[in-house]
């Protein structure tokens, strides 16, 4: 019997409305613009700077629960996308989007966000207040060039590293928005993806009716303004129920999964005193007292020991399922994704919840109110108690999530085989985020 | 053709993106070594040299010790100033001083006033990682020696930078004027 996804009518009535949704769009735009003026004109120090605060104590911290509770709404309201179709509505050329960007664009956006991790631990972008607003010049500029000449939201689908990101976690969302096929099957006019009077087509260049993937729906709703027929629906699903059932997996996708592992443990190492000693054992190895060349050893270490581990373990089910290493890489790299995100969340969570006045008192210094209090929301320990329920949680998902795999594509016996390797190898990572947890952190600000 | 094109395009829109960054880059990685970037003071190797004191040739063993320094934060944007007037400066070198051992010391953009007279003062912490610093923020930190004290401490040329990126994008939203006419006169039909 056939389950009937929980519609949401609400929800589905906000995105049909007509103010939604720029009525998100524009005061975040606003909010954008003072975070902008601040990271350039505002304090030097990370700690007093309203826009350092804004940006990676508040939004870095909470855009991955957003992804898992909407999806990628975000990219509906980010104030780049208001910025590129704003370009593109008085300049825009809307040409087509190059071939090799439709085809390596994933790959782009994976060298992108290990460059900018990288580049944050060479430069200091994130604790510097004029580094970040570097980095958002660097990433308006782009933007532009993309409205200026290219079609729909071309940037946000091919190019912006936080859309790689989004697209992979917004897999394990809560929120599906889907097309209902016996409707789609009857439709002449192809509205959502053309657009009409009502809105325009869908900016991230998805056809619902054939759509089975969240990690390219910004949730606009202008394919629910466009139908025609009713046909688009929004429901509730169970995290990370999409990645069940990848039909067509790709070694960009699995292999951003398991660089975002990579990500998380760099940041958590270089923020404990083992990252210290790692790099010191390096300058005594190799007599390199460069700090950036040291780090950047590291870093390739760090982000290279998990890909050949994954790949390792590709290799070990191959010899269970009979596929080769590179299929068993790219088809249980998703099951990552679940784990990912936790140790993205509880990595952040510590930012935000040890931090997090920074926001009020910084806010509040921009109206010359000193506020004088610790920068933390809650204690250390309460903080440590939620990042290991998370990491628990998301190994859970994660588990779950390789099993249904293994199971929809082998046999009982070769499916199970083949799990006992990846079940192995994603309890590793959760240990090893469980133990660099339990160490203590150094503050964003 | 046209794809050929747009691609040599975006990869030169790309290239002038990445101009404007380069000077910021170059002065970001220096001193980048400790994140103690102190505004006239480079800290990179775990030196603190301060200009118009020699502080070379301290030697350690007789100065194994800080005590009687006053680390006072000024609560300003810039900097802080860490007193050390009242110091003998033979009690003044950090050399294998731990930083974990300092509570409720801010050591944000800190700049070190000190009286011209004061002829040395070797402030080596080459032992400064590993401890935890207790700022008066209430920041937990660990001490890593990398990334956790304050980076930012170098001003950039906002002038050049805002010019720089208001006329690499200026000249992408030119150069998108331009297209769109030429193509309107060329395919009307199609645009």
């Amino acid at each position: 019997m056939v389950k009937t996804p929980r519609k949401n009518n609400l929800l589905k009535a906000i995105l049909a409305s007509k103010w939604f949704p720029g009525i998100l769009q524009y005061p975040t735009a606003l909010v954008f613009a003072v975070i902008i003026y601040e990271l350039l004109f505002g304090p030097l120090s990370p700690g007093r700077n309203f826009g350092t605060a804004m940006t990676w104590v508040l939004w870095w911290p909470l855009i991955p629960l957003l992804f898992l509770l909407f999806g990628r709404l975000w990219c509906a309201i980010c104030p780049f996308a208001t910025l590129s179709d704003l370009v593109q509505k008085y300049v825009g050329n809307n040409r087509p989007v190059p071939l090799f960007l439709r085809r390596y664009g994933i790959w782009i956006i994976d060298a992108v966000f290990i460059l900018i991790t990288w580049g944050d631990h060479i430069w200091g972008v994130v604790e510097s207040p004029r580094g970040s607003a570097i980095l958002l010049f660097m990433i308006i500029t782009g933007v532009i060039a993309s409205g200026a000449f290219l079609e729909r939201r071309a940037w946000c689908r091919y190019l912006c590293f936080l859309g790689g990101l989004s697209g992979n976690y917004s897999r394990t969302g809560m929120l599906e928005l889907r097309a209902t096929p016996e409707k789609c099957a009857r439709c002449k006019v192809q509205a959502c993806y053309k657009g009409n009077s009502k809105a325009p087509g869908c900016p991230l260049f998805e056809f619902p009716k054939t759509m089975d993937s969240s990690a390219s729906c910004n949730l606009c709703g202008n394919c629910v303004k466009t139908c025609p027929n009713d046909s688009i629906r929004l429901s509730v699903r169970v995290p990370s129920k999409e990645l069940w059932f990848i039909k067509k997996p790709r070694l960009e996708e699995s292999f951003l999964a398991i660089v975002i592992m990579g990500i998380v443990f760099v940041q958590n190492i270089t923020m404990l005193d083992l990252g210290a000693r790692f790099m010191s054992l390096i300058e005594g190895v190799t007599g390199i007292s460069s700090y950036p060349l040291t780090f950047t050893i590291t870093f390739v270490i760090a982000m290279a020991v998990p890909v050949l581990a994954l790949f390792f373990t590709g290799w070990l089910s191959s010899t269970m399922n009979g596929e080769s290493a590179m299929a068993n890489f790219i088809r249980f790299g998703y099951a990552l994704i679940p784990l990912d995100l936790a140790g993205h969340m509880a990595h952040n969570l510590f930012h935000l919840l040890a931090e997090g006045n920074s926001v009020l008192i910084t806010g509040l210094s921009l109206f010359g109110i000193n506020l004088q209090k610790s920068t933390a929301i809650a204690g250390n320990e309460t903080i440590q108690i939620l990042q290991f329920s998370l990491i628990v949680l998301g190994a859970l998902f994660s588990l779950y999530t390789a099993y249904r795999v293994a199971k929809s594509n082998y046999t009982v016996g070769k499916g199970i085989s083949s799990l006992v390797p990846v079940a192995g190898f994603i309890l590793l990572l959760t240990f090893i985020n469980l133990y660099l947890f339990t160490l203590p952190m150094a503050h964003r600000m | 053709m046209k794809q050929r094109r747009l691609t040599l395009l975006t990869i030169f829109l790309f290239a002038l993106i990445l101009l404007p960054a380069a000077s910021y880059a170059n002065n970001a990685a220096v001193g980048r070594g400790t994140d103690m970037n102190m505004p006239g003071n480079d800290m990179s190797g775990h030196t603190m040299e301060i200009p118009s004191n020699n502080i070379s040739g301290q030697g350690a063993a007789d100065n194994d010790h800080v005590t009687g320094n006053t680390l006072t934060p000024t609560g300003g944007t810039s900097a802080q100033n860490m007193d050390m007037s009242n110091n003998d400066p033979a009690d003044d070198d950090m050399t294998g001083y731990n930083m974990g051992d300092i509570p409720d010391q801010s050591n944000d953009g800190m700049s070190h006033d000190m009286p011209a007279e004061t002829p040395a003062h070797n402030m080596n912490m080459p032992d400064h990682g590993g401890g935890t610093i207790q700022d008066n923020n209430d920041h937990q930190a660990a001490g890593t020696g990398h990334g956790d004290i304050n980076p930012s401490g170098k001003e950039v040329n906002r002038a050049s930078l805002l010019g720089g990126f208001g006329l690499v994008n200026g000249f992408i939203v030119l150069a998108a004027v331009i297209l769109k006419r030429k193509l309107k006169w060329e395919e009307p039909s199609k645009w």
